[in-house]
């Protein structure tokens, strides 16, 4: 929790020095670019918390979006299109799940394929072709105001207070901690690891899903590589920054809101001062590493 | 009933041991038959040049994941050595390339430090790095295609013979020394113990930090080393030199039998396999006519098979030593 | 005494003179002084915790003992790491073998001085070590394969390569920790038969082992070691079973003062014929109500297998399991006991505890359907830090909050957060292994009056222990296991400590 700290005093000293920074619009910018993240940076703190990792968000975000897309595309059927999107995100979870709860296999070999394998699924389906042409109601809807705030932000908003109940408070949330915490331990003691962990995987498929609704909707296209490599290493970085380890049983939504945050306001930042976006990508990995690093000597 | 059991069991073993290789020579046959243009010098030239650049990485990349560990940043690392390339190319063809594989070298110290020193985890650490590297790849050529020099370029049209175009020379020369290390060297040996087992291989008192960090160092530079080859060939440096490459040398890798956990797999004729499987794959396809789409698919679909049959080798290896 | 004699006494010889090693909370071993003479075994004896393999780690190089010194050949010696050792020609064989799965013999044996390749420079030449692995192994009487991968061996064949790359490296010095746990009886003859031919090669031989009788059947020379120090050496011949068993658990007949418990013959748990392959032989016994039914034997009779396969955590080739419902005993599955018992493991680090989690989480860990509201399953959290409060207070748990990670509590006390999470979930059964080790005395005590208070109160209590004391001092009956089978069955004044030793060492024998 002290680094989610560090994030929000950070947090309050740019928006203090910087010109513009919190104008309404600047602040709905943020809320708005939170959102994407924020949805697969939940999913990736059900998974770590249980021990496990998931390298696999980001792509299978772009393989929901081609397919939901098209489906959207082709029968004017937005609704459909969501529907799809996200059964297509919770099939690449149970994949994953699957490999990983019931196979006993490897969690980042395991996502590390299915990351590979999603992305070329995306392509194949599409034959790299972007599609265009999103039914304008859709895009209206997901991507617009409601009551003068962006409904992605809404989305994040209820989501994480969902999912925040879930892990903080409820048996299933429980079961999550003490799985990652020590399995061997949890397994004595009567917790169903397997079911657990398989969920969590499952949730971060169905994050993904989510994450292709919003987006598509955003960039009014869906296309192949929808979510930047670099987007990864920002998913995790908001995790470990909001109290979750690599060694699972910690990690909290809350925590993960709060690093989002931080990442989110570090990148806008480096945009307002007029930071190029490629030393800006230098920096955030430069400064991910960092993160890592430290996480690894709070284990040890 | 036991001897049965025993044979089914050595079956296995050869199957997986061998299988890849099995498939390989089973595809190019097939290629073969159902295409003229398949098994032609032209076409076997254009397999030899495009392949160069993921045997380069591969074979680096081999002796980190036989420590155990794994290097994502060699992509960016081609990147980054292509883009020296770039800066340097008032100097004599011969200071730039040296200039790329230096920085591969320094790139590659940089995640050795971190995993060896630090004990950081490979995989985080170089995806990380990975980012960084790229980015720095992207202020030095400002995010657009950069030429290279001429003499630069020069060497990436050269053949011998007028056959062996000598960019696949240089990848398999690299090949064949890294192998030698491999098989033959004090080091090598070091490498796979440390992949059997880091903490044994500490407590009999190999120096496993800096073999380690000497691991990443030759990853790095053979990645770079692939960047370099890649500006010569193409005659100059684009955002796509090395983009993905560290994912297909993975796959390619753990294709020609190095395990994920470490400790066996080889550069000839394991890695080297690897990447022709997935080469061919591709070529065959495109000389069929099928759409160049499936690649990717297909690619990930094998790593997926590839990586799920590391596993069950593993854990049958283990349930073995009970 | 003949000449010979007197020249091997002048021979390699290695002296540890005053060790001292502290870890915290506990003093591993205190003045110990210990000889070894080229051509001459010696079995390093005591029970689980005596200071055996802390010894040996110093020796080893692993540990640095805070006083005392070592001396070979008359000259001292400094041992930082496992190197300065392998230097000194020492060579430790530890129980858990170091070596390169997928690397052959000959790598293996001699990796840390590979051979130059004859001709070209800086090449290894593996045809050079495995004529050389060939060569040790010859001399050992082995036929294994230099060129074969370690991986393909069996434990005895690694052992075997073990030993060998001791010779290689020219150790003088060798020491074998509990070398025979995982071999079968042929493999442990070709063992016996090297480690007498490295006698002979005027090696000197270190073996640490509880069995007794490999002691008596390989050893010249013994030394005891009980709570770290010293407790009687010299040699084999002079002695016999009893006595080291006497220098092994103490003189004095230990017997508890306790009020005896009339226990009803009403069986709670039943066991019949539990069957595993080599470690367990047709397992029978009742657990009565409560009951505190206390299991010993020595290492490797087969207390923790027989517990662990019975809960379905390990191998269980056969045998049935019932357990008392209202109509009677109906037969269960393990893994249903392991979800309808209390089980205290062996290893609170391992399995026990939530170690990153606070003290409250660990203790309702096991019951957490008692704190979750019936529909959406939220959990009543201020239930459960009342009832972690609740446990804290009664069972004296030292500790800064309910809220302090397990981690940062002593060894004691992490134990008694292990035991307030079982006794949370109010199981009728309770199974418990070694359940007070890495306790201090004062909590040891505690833990006792715990499980007698909780028996009183009509807790049936499985009680595995190694400790004899413990065992003897809580039990209402005893099973002697030696062996994977029930070698005894005593109640009253039998339970007591010579008693147990002369069942576990099949000195008697009962239709039991």
């Amino acid at each position: 929790m002290a680094t989610a700290a560090v994030a929000v005093a950070l947090t309050v000293i740019l928006s203090l020095s910087i010109p513009h920074f919190m104008e309404l619009r600047n602040i709905l910018n943020i809320l708005e670019q939170l959102s994407i993240l924020g949805f697969m940076a939940i999913g990736m703190t059900f998974v770590m918390a249980a021990g496990g990792i998931d390298l696999s968000v980001y792509t299978v975000v772009s393989a929901a979006a081609v397919v939901g897309a098209t489906v959207m595309v082709d029968n004017d059927a937005p609704v459909a299109g969501c529907i799809v999107m996200i059964l297509v995100g919770i099939g690449f979870g149970t994949v994953n799940g699957i490999a990983i709860a019931l196979g006993r296999m490897i969690p980042f070999i395991v996502t590390l394929s299915t990351m590979v394998l999603a992305q070329g699924f995306a392509i194949w389906f599409t034959q790299a072709q972007s599609i265009y042409g999103l039914p304008e109601g859709y895009i209206d809807v997901i991507s617009g105001d409601l009551f003068g705030i962006p409904v992605p932000a809404i989305i994040i908003i209820v989501v994480a207070v969902i999912a925040g109940v879930v892990l903080a408070r409820t048996e299933f949330g429980r079961w999550i901690y003490l799985t990652g915490s020590n399995e061997r331990t949890a397994r004595v003691s009567g917790i169903p690891i397997r079911f657990t962990k398989f969920s969590t995987y499952v949730f971060s498929g169905l994050m993904a899903g989510i994450t292709a609704i919003v987006l598509s909707a955003m960039v009014g296209t869906a296309t192949t590589s929808m979510v930047r490599d670099e987007r990864l290493m920002d998913v995790i970085a908001t995790t470990v920054i909001g109290g979750a380890s690599l060694r699972g049983g910690s990690g909290s939504v809350l925590g993960t809101m709060l690093g989002l945050l931080f990442i989110t306001v570090l990148g806008n930042a480096f945009n307002l001062i007029g930071i190029s976006p490629f030393i800006a990508m230098v920096i955030k990995g430069f400064v991910l590493v960092a993160v890592i690093g430290l996480d690894v000597l709070r284990t040890r | 009933m036991h001897s049965r059991a025993h044979s089914w069991r050595e079956t296995q073993d050869v199957l997986f041991s061998y299988g890849f290789y099995i498939l390989l020579l089973v595809l190019v046959v097939l290629f073969t038959f159902i295409s003229n243009s398949f098994l032609t010098v032209s076409n076997w030239t254009q397999i030899s040049i495009v392949a160069c650049f993921l045997l380069a990485a591969s074979a680096g990349l081999t002796l980190v994941m036989i420590t155990g560990n794994i290097d994502l940043s060699i992509g960016s690392a081609a990147y980054l050595a292509a883009a020296v390339v770039y800066l340097t190319a008032d100097f004599p063809p011969a200071v730039s390339l040296v200039a790329g594989v230096f920085v591969g070298v320094l790139s590659g110290s940089v995640c050795g430090i971190l995993v060896a020193y630090f004990r950081m985890n490979s995989l985080l650490t170089t995806l990380g790095l990975m980012i960084a590297y790229r980015g720095i790849s992207l202020v030095l050529t400002e995010g657009t295609v950069r030429p290279v020099n001429a003499g630069v370029k020069a060497l990436g049209s050269i053949k011998l013979l007028d056959v062996f175009p000598l960019v696949f020379l240089v990848a398999l020369a690299v090949m064949i020394i890294l192998q030698i290390v491999l098989s033959s060297t004090k080091f090598g040996t070091y490498c796979y113990a440390i992949g059997n087992s880091e903490s044994a291989a500490e407590k009999i008192g190999i120096p496993v930090k800096p073999v380690k960090l000497a691991v990443f160092c030759i990853s790095g530079a053979c990645g770079a080393l692939s960047g370099l080859l890649s500006s010569m060939y193409l005659g100059e440096v684009t955002t796509f030199t090395g983009r993905g490459m560290e994912f297909q040398a993975v796959a390619a890798v753990v294709i020609g039998g190095t395990s994920l956990f470490g400790g066996r797999g080889s550069v000839l004729p394991g890695s080297l396999a690897g990447v022709m499987l997935l080469i061919i794959i591709n070529n065959g396809l495109g000389t069929r006519g099928v759409s160049p789409y499936v690649y990717p698919f297909a690619a990930g679909a094998v790593m997926f098979i590839a990586i799920y049959l590391d596993s069950l080798k593993n854990m049958r290896k283990a349930w073995r030593a009970q | 005494m003949t000449d010979t004699n007197v020249d091997t006494r002048t021979a390699t010889q290695l002296r540890m003179s005053g060790i001292s090693k502290a870890f915290p909370g506990v003093q591993a071993l205190d003045d110990v002084s210990f000889e070894a003479r080229g051509g001459e075994i010696v079995g390093l004896v005591g029970v689980n915790g005596a200071g055996k393999s802390t010894l040996m780690n110093v020796l080893g190089g692993i540990y640095q003992p805070e006083r005392g010194d070592i001396y070979i050949d008359g000259r001292k010696v400094v041992l930082q790491s496992p190197k300065d050792a392998g230097r000194q020609g020492i060579a430790f064989i530890h129980q858990e073998l170091l070596f390169f799965a997928s690397q052959t013999v000959a790598e293996n044996m001699f990796i840390s001085n590979l051979f130059p390749h004859p001709s070209l420079p800086l090449l290894v030449s593996k045809k050079a070590a495995i004529r050389e692995a060939g060569k040790y192994l010859e001399m050992l009487g082995s036929t294994i394969d230099p060129a074969s991968r370690m991986e393909d061996l069996s434990v005895g064949e690694r052992q075997v390569v073990e030993i060998a790359r001791a010779l290689a490296m020219g150790s003088r010095f060798v020491i074998l920790d509990e070398p025979t746990s995982s071999l079968s009886l042929k493999e442990k003859r070709i063992l016996f038969e090297l480690i007498k031919r490295m006698k002979e090669e005027g090696k000197a031989v270190i073996y640490i082992s509880h069995f007794l009788d490999e002691i008596f059947e390989l050893c010249d020379k013994y030394i005891v070691l009980r709570n770290g120090r010293v407790n009687g050496q010299g040699d084999v011949a002079d002695v016999t079973k009893n006595d080291i068993v006497k220098l092994i658990i103490g003189k004095e007949l230990v017997v508890a003062d306790k009020v005896y418990r009339a226990i009803e013959h009403k069986p709670v748990l039943k066991v019949e014929n539990i069957r595993r392959e080599k470690v367990l032989r047709d397992v029978s016994f009742e657990l009565h109500e409560s009951e505190i039914l206390g299991l010993w034997g020595l290492m490797g009779s087969g207390r923790t297998e027989l517990v662990r396969a019975m809960l379905g955590l390990d191998r269980i080739d056969g045998g049935g399991i019932f357990l008392a419902t209202a109509d009677g005993l109906a037969e269960v599955s393990p893994r249903q006991l392991l979800r309808q018992c209390g089980y205290i493991t062996e290893n609170r680090h391992a399995d026990g505890l939530f170690l990153t989690q606070p003290v409250w989480t660990n203790i309702t860990a096991t019951a957490l359907r008692d704190y979750a509201s019936r529909l959406l399953r939220f959990m009543d959290m201020r239930h459960e830090i009342a009832t972690a409060i609740d446990f804290i207070k009664s069972m004296r748990i030292a500790t800064p909050g309910h809220a302090t990670r397990v981690e940062n509590l002593s060894g004691g006390n992490q134990q008694k957060v292990v035991f307030a999470k079982w006794l949370n979930r109010k199981d009728r059964v309770l199974i418990m292994d070694e359940p007070t080790r890495g306790v201090d005395v004062g909590a040891k005590l505690e833990i006792g009056a715990l499980i007698r208070q909780r028996a009183h109160e009509g807790t049936s209590t499985l009680l595995i222990s190694s400790e004899i004391e413990e065992i003897v001092n809580l039990s209402d009956r005893v099973l002697i296991l030696k062996e994977g089978r029930i070698v005894g069955d005593v109640s009253g004044e039998e339970i007591n400590n010579q008693t147990l030793m002369r069942y576990a060492l099949g000195e008697e024998t009962v239709d039991a």
